[in-house]
């Protein structure tokens, strides 16, 4: 195997020398092939044996791979590598950056308190607890407590032992960039808070995933606008859409996240005590804003608790008014059930996220038309999110099942899948594979991960599928990527190598 | 010696505007020292300069007759004075506005005691001037100030560049904005609706309008990089990045943000000894990406000593010894808008320097002697004072 890796290595090196001298030049771009390889089209057609045509940064043309013009540059697998696959870039539509690394937050000043602090009074495995860094006075000595029992903290998810997992993929944490000044805030970007600059980008990358949509915590009930960004490339052409759209929230999420959404202590109350404490808080409030979005409108002056401020009332009417599909998180079926009928009085447009439990209210989802950004699969899952499947913050664990995807998929629901904040081995990919593992079919499944997640985006016309005149971003696989063992080699993002492990 | 500090504010205040008339009549000063610190940051040999009228009259010249001599050791370096940026040194906590994010009306230099008993410390180790800021606590801030460290001196500059700030020290828990993306859309609006002719504010207005300077405070790599996102292309004043952390993953990506042209200055620091290396090369790196860096002790909140602890560290850790030497003397001096006064020793400048007893990056490099407006007002030649007469006869050294 070494062997064969190694004549690949000599055998492709100086091509793609050479194709990154005509990968940038757009002017003289001369034709590259990359293949021969089984390449998923991402619209839900494989060809066997193909070679896909890049041009500059555009994607040319997919043909089988004796009809490759002879005169082009050849990327990709050496003799006996014939089980290698072209894919196109996957996308993730529901993307949760590495809050540790992917959201600035002020970390070395506060690092530098929980430092002090928590090596002289606490167990200095939990330095990187954010939730000591924020509550420290009113909860370290509780969170100290579920670290002894070797339990998950519950207010931050920290893992009591094995300091280690603090930074395993997918700890989620509590610690949240987003705006609690209102729990309505669709005025701000999660763009402000993401580092371009963030490994967690290389992550995804080498999990073959080229475009995401930046979704914010679920920690308000209509958060910041998310941002559709490429992964790999020049800073300047990072952003696709600096203001893709607000997520609402129907869940425990506005609620439950946020380290200082707790009730009032000792009767001290501040702009976080006053936020929805129920989930009939979290649809009041949903509901009072898509109503106060109206009345501002047609020149009324919202009033009341939780009136939201005007710039986000603003934003809000323009999406209700353009009929602008607004994304509606929410796991569990009776939340999806209420967010749906909360948009329906309102005539506005859902696009269903999480859906953990959709299965449960399939034929409201038919019924409101929505699409769906499914996911993740989870198959085996650790630290925070087993106690979630568990049980947690009072409510029973979530039905999660397996085949949920497939369920969406057989009712005729557009469903995307996402693997949130999952990376590498246990990415987006690996959920495609999930999926087919429960019986859907291979070509839908890597739709669910490329072209249709692109429609959802509505950058379907510039990339999520290998089709003439869309941008070169293209990843080549070392065997079927819903296998195990296949990894992303190589990752083109708009023609540019950005991944090469050969 | 001590500084020559009077020991009485009310005797201070009444007699000053005394004091500074007379060191403007005072004869001619001629110092004399091994080396001296010239405007690119290099060390120049056996180098002399004539004091005259509170200004540097001539360099390199003949101490002209009746001139007073000051003789230093070998060794001795003689350096502009040195300036410090976002000092809080004789402010307290009173340049702390709360009228919430946007509040450019303020100026620190009302909340300025000039007879601060911190300065006297400052002006000891050499610094002579700095550039004091309001307190980052809100999106938009108002001026900064650039005032000497000789107690009772009059300021500077006393309507300097508005602070405008990215990141966590804008954000308040209780009030909001409690995040950068929050911070952030406070800044858009109130600079995007004074460009539309739509603000209540002269100030941000005339921001808007580059007819005002505004230092950008972010404490974060990712933050400047964002206020680099948010300010360039749409706004055409020029400003000045004040960013501690994380800089040299930022300076190595600077070109990718379009900088690099000599239009953005930066600032970073203060260093200290248990700072991690790559936090210390960054203003090496700040350096090699061409753009002019100035560092900060942040005299106030850290000891007057930080600033050339920072110089010494960031040249350990990569900057070369010249840039190290402009970025506490001329590059903080631009910024601080004295430039035309002060930060290098050329004719005509305002006479505020510092002898050092070697190479002021040395941390071994004592504080021999400070003179302000051409005055010396602390430390001295001592023994090795000679009068005109005595110096003309071969002198002693």
């Amino acid at each position: 195997m070494i062997r064969v890796i190694r004549a690949v290595r000599n055998t492709s090196c100086a091509l793609l020398t050479g194709a990154g001298v005509v990968f940038s030049t757009t002017a003289h771009a001369e034709t590259v092939a990359v293949g021969p390889a089984t390449v998923h089209i991402g619209d839900g057609t494989i060809m066997d044996d193909a070679v896909v045509l890049v041009s500059g940064d555009k994607i040319v043309g997919v043909v089988p791979a004796a009809e490759a013009p002879s005169d082009a540059e050849r990327v990709g697998p050496a003799e006996g590598e014939e089980d290698w696959v072209i894919t196109p870039g996957l996308i993730d539509a529901n993307a949760k950056l590495e809050r540790l690394d992917a959201f600035a937050v002020a970390r070395e000043a506060q690092l530098s308190l929980v430092t002090r602090m928590v090596r002289e009074m606490h167990d200095p495995r939990h330095l990187m607890c954010t939730c000591a860094g924020q509550a420290l006075c009113a909860f370290a000595s509780r969170h100290d407590s579920f670290a002894a029992q070797d339990a998950v903290c519950p207010l931050c998810g920290a893992p009591g032992p094995a300091p280690a997992e603090q930074f395993a993929p997918g700890l989620v944490s509590v610690q949240t960039p987003v705006e609690s000044s209102s729990e309505v805030v669709p005025h701000t970007r999660v763009l402000d808070s993401v580092n371009l600059l963030s490994p967690d980008f290389d992550r995804l990358i080498s999990g073959g995933v080229t475009t995401v949509f930046a979704a914010p915590d679920p920690s308000a009930v209509i958060g910041p606008t998310g941002a559709i960004i490429r992964t790999g490339g020049s800073l300047r052409d990072r952003v696709i859409q600096a203001e893709a759209g607000p997520t609402a929230v129907v869940g425990s999420g506005p609620y439950a996240y946020g380290p200082n959404n707790f009730d009032p202590i000792q009767g001290f109350v501040n702009n976080r005590t006053r936020r929805p404490g129920t989930r009939m808080g979290v649809i009041w409030v949903l509901r009072k804003a898509l109503n106060d979005a109206g009345i501002l409108a047609s020149g009324g002056t919202p009033s009341g608790a939780d009136t939201a401020p005007e710039p986000a009332l603003r934003v809000l009417w323009d999406l209700l008014d353009s009929g602008t599909p607004i994304r509606l998180t929410a796991e569990t079926g009776f939340d999806i059930e209420s967010g749906l009928n909360a948009f329906a009085e309102f005539d506005a447009k859902p696009v269903v996220v999480g859906a953990a439990e959709a299965f449960q209210v399939i034929d409201s989802i038919v019924a409101s038309e929505a699409p769906v950004v499914f996911g993740p699969i989870e198959v085996d899952p650790t630290g925070l999110r087993a106690s979630a499947a568990m049980g947690f913050g009072g409510f029973g664990g979530m039905e999660r099942r397996l085949d949920t995807f497939n369920t969406l998929l057989e009712n005729g629901i557009t469903t995307a899948l996402s693997a949130q904040d999952l990376r590498e081995e246990n990415g987006l990919a690996r959920q495609a594979m999930y999926a087919v593992r429960n019986g859907a079919e291979p070509a839908d499944a890597i739709r669910a991960v490329t072209l249709t997640p692109a429609e959802l985006l509505g950058i379907d016309d510039e990339t999520g599928s290998i089709t003439a005149g869309k941008r070169a971003d293209l990843v080549l696989w070392s065997g079927d990527p819903l296998s195990g063992p296949a990894r992303a080699e190589v990752v083109w993002i708009g023609g540019e190598p950005t991944l090469d492990r050969r | 010696m001590r500084a020559m500090t009077l020991p009485h504010r009310l005797a201070m205040a009444a007699c000053c505007t005394a004091s500074v008339a007379a060191a403007a009549v005072a004869g001619p000063i001629h110092i004399e020292t091994t080396s001296i610190v010239q405007r690119d940051g290099s060390l120049a040999e056996d180098a002399s300069v004539t004091l005259r009228g509170g200004r540097i009259a001539a360099i390199a010249e003949e101490a002209p007759g009746r001139a007073e001599v000051h003789l230093y050791p070998e060794g001795s370096v003689l350096s502009p004075g040195l300036i410090d940026l976002g000092s809080t040194l004789g402010v307290g906590n009173e340049h702390r506005a709360t009228a919430g994010p946007i509040d450019p009306d303020g100026s620190v230099i009302q909340a300025f005691d000039p007879y601060d008993d911190g300065l006297a410390e400052a002006l000891e180790a050499g610094i002579t001037s700095l550039m004091l800021t309001p307190a980052p606590n809100g999106v938009v801030r108002g001026r900064t100030a650039t005032v000497s460290t000789l107690s009772g001196r009059d300021p500077l500059v006393t309507e300097g560049a508005h602070l405008l700030v990215v990141g966590e020290p804008a954000t308040d828990t209780l009030y909001g904005p409690t995040s950068r993306a929050g911070g952030l859309f406070e800044l858009r609006t109130a600079l995007g609706d004074a460009a539309a002719g739509r603000s209540d504010s002269v100030a941000i207005t005339e921001l808007v309008a580059g007819e005002r300077e505004a230092v950008v405070v972010a404490p974060e790599a990712d933050d400047a990089a964002l206020a680099l996102q948010t300010l360039f292309g749409t706004r055409m004043f020029g400003f000045t990045v004040l960013t501690l952390n994380g800089t040299l993953e930022f300076s190595m990506n600077l070109r990718e943000y379009g900088v690099g042209n000599g239009d953005v200055g930066f600032v970073t620091g203060p260093y200290s000894l248990d700072d991690a290396p790559d936090h210390l090369a960054g203003a090496g790196g700040l350096e090699r990406a061409g753009v002019s860096v100035a560092l900060r002790g942040g005299t106030g909140t850290s000891p007057a000593s930080a600033l050339r602890t920072t110089a010494a560290l960031a040249t350990r850790y990569g900057m070369t010894q010249n840039a190290a030497r402009r970025a506490i003397t001329v590059e903080p001096a631009r910024i601080a808008g004295v430039a035309d006064r002060l930060g290098s020793i050329e004719e005509g400048k305002t006479a505020d320097l510092v002898v050092f007893s070697a190479d002021p990056l040395r941390l071994d490099a004592r504080v021999l002697a400070v003179y302000i407006d051409g005055e010396l007002v602390f430390g001295g030649p001592g023994e090795h004072s000679v009068t005109a007469s005595t110096a003309q006869n071969g002198g002693s050294r």
